[in-house]
């Protein structure tokens, strides 16, 4: 009976650490979200940065521009197919991605913290989310208790040693914290963090309606992307149907 | 009724129908008049993908005329000047590689054209363009078959879609309908239908610039 309660009382007593381990604030400074550094989406082929502001630097008296920094616009340029329209392909998609997702979540970005990548090549944000709705749970570790998350992707800005560079992702673009997002995320076990599925798995609110944040969609207004509904279709639909 | 039936079918054309003449600009171009070498330099990218090497694939030709079809255009279509020529380094950049883990590089487009601006200005100071090999489109078949009749010409076709990123051109926007509702042809800065551009939505090779995309530019 004594041995019965104290496994009870230990295993009570876990339970609310673990507890307590999701509720602490989540902050950015944390050793072990330097991991992002190294994911492959982060690591864009390329010049290292360094190098690119170097010689853009010594170049700019020779075009008569005073040095500020460096911007750097990547192009969003997607191929379309000549049998569907696009809606019907976006759709498809966020179908698959709803199965992919390790979790689907809506809410807002509150901070960011910036970093160039492994490779020198890239820079990419780490953002605390505040989550206020979830509309597909994390089995491995549920988000329910989870007030705010890490969510790591592509693009932003930073100073290095030769000043100020943005990297400007039209297929990445940076989150705004006065915005309210709906990302596909994947979990990242290492860091307890997450990242974005690929470039179609953030959508942004517009009024009542969802936009692809892409730069390549973001004037596509698809009805079936409605505030709500599109969240509906992908808990009582989508998920539904996932193999 | 048949008036009737003859505006519904305008009127949902012009719904599907997403092509803008003059083409939509982007912020930043080469200066006017500048002479910009480009180079293909040896490319040890990092995992996720295959550096491979332009001549041996047997692209140097195609990816050259398609900077001649803009530098021949910039000197006799429009008042840009900017002429383009090849050499051992450049600030135009151009790499090949293949795409060996599509999802973890989460790359879905064909080509993709970084462009470096002076902060605060409208200058282009480099660019570099990417073509990734073996990719799968967004919307979910392969952007390329090398095998095809039309790899060549979709290779020169996009770069010179890419190299627009650099003089001040932006994407045509996408609309409903198959090809995004995009008039084929109409402009260098539409979107490529299909594998290989098999729809021919980009202006064929060596069409020269269109009027469209001549007007847009500085």
């Amino acid at each position: 009976m004594n041995s019965r309660l104290s496994f009870g009382l230990a295993a009570g007593a876990i339970s609310a650490l673990a507890m307590l381990a999701q509720t602490a604030p989540v902050t950015l400074d944390q050793p072990k979200l330097s991991t992002h550094a190294g994911l492959p989406a982060h690591n864009p082929p390329g010049i290292p940065l360094v190098q690119l502001m170097s010689q853009s630097k010594a170049a700019a008296p020779s075009r008569g521009v005073v040095w500020k920094g460096l911007s750097i616009v990547g192009s969003d340029d997607e191929s379309v197919s000549p049998t569907a329209p696009v809606s019907k392909l976006l759709l498809e998609q966020y179908a698959k991605q709803a199965c992919r997702a390790d979790a689907i979540v809506v809410g807002h970005p509150t901070q960011s913290a910036f970093h160039l990548s492994a490779s020198g090549t890239g820079i990419y944000g780490d953002y605390i989310f505040s989550v206020e709705s979830i509309v597909k749970d994390n089995t491995s570790a549920t988000l329910r208790q989870t007030p705010q998350i890490i969510v790591t992707r592509p693009g932003g800005s930073l100073t290095l040693s030769d000043g100020p560079v943005t990297l400007d992702l039209k297929a990445f673009p940076k989150l705004e914290s006065d915005r309210t997002y709906l990302m596909f995320l994947r979990h990242l076990p290492q860091t307890s963090g997450y990242s974005i599925i690929d470039s179609l798995s953030t959508l942004v609110a517009r009024d009542t309606q969802w936009m692809i944040a892409r730069g390549a969609f973001l004037d596509s207004v698809l009805p079936e992307l409605l505030r709500g509904s599109f969240e509906a279709t992908i808990t009582t639909s989508w998920l539904t149907r996932c193999k | 009724m048949r008036h009737n039936i003859a505006l519904l079918l305008t009127l949902s054309f012009v719904m599907n129908v997403r092509a803008d003449c003059p083409t939509p600009q982007s912020p930043a171009a080469w200066p006017n008049g500048l002479g910009v070498s480009y180079a293909f330099p040896a490319n040890n990218p990092p995992p996720c993908w295959r550096g491979e090497s332009i001549s041996a694939l047997g692209l140097t030709s195609d990816i050259s005329a398609a900077f001649g079809q803009w530098t021949n255009a910039n000197q006799s279509q429009n008042n840009s000047g900017v002429g383009f020529y090849y050499s051992n380094s450049g600030p135009f950049s151009v790499f090949v590689q293949t795409v060996v883990d599509p999802i973890g590089c989460g790359v879905s487009v064909a080509a993709q054209t970084f462009v470096a601006i002076y902060e605060g200005t409208g200058i282009v100071v480099s660019a570099q363009t990417y073509f990734y090999l073996g990719s799968n489109g967004g919307l979910g078949f392969p952007n390329y078959d090398p095998n095809s009749a039309n790899y060549h010409a979709f290779i020169q076709k996009l770069m010179v879609h890419e190299i627009g990123h650099s003089m001040g051109l932006a994407n045509q926007p996408l609309g409903a309908g198959p090809c995004a509702g995009q008039v084929a042809g109409q402009s260098v800065m539409n979107a490529a239908c299909g594998t290989n551009d098999v729809a021919n939505n980009l202006p064929a090779a060596m069409v020269g610039l269109t009027s469209c995309d001549n007007q847009s530019l500085p």
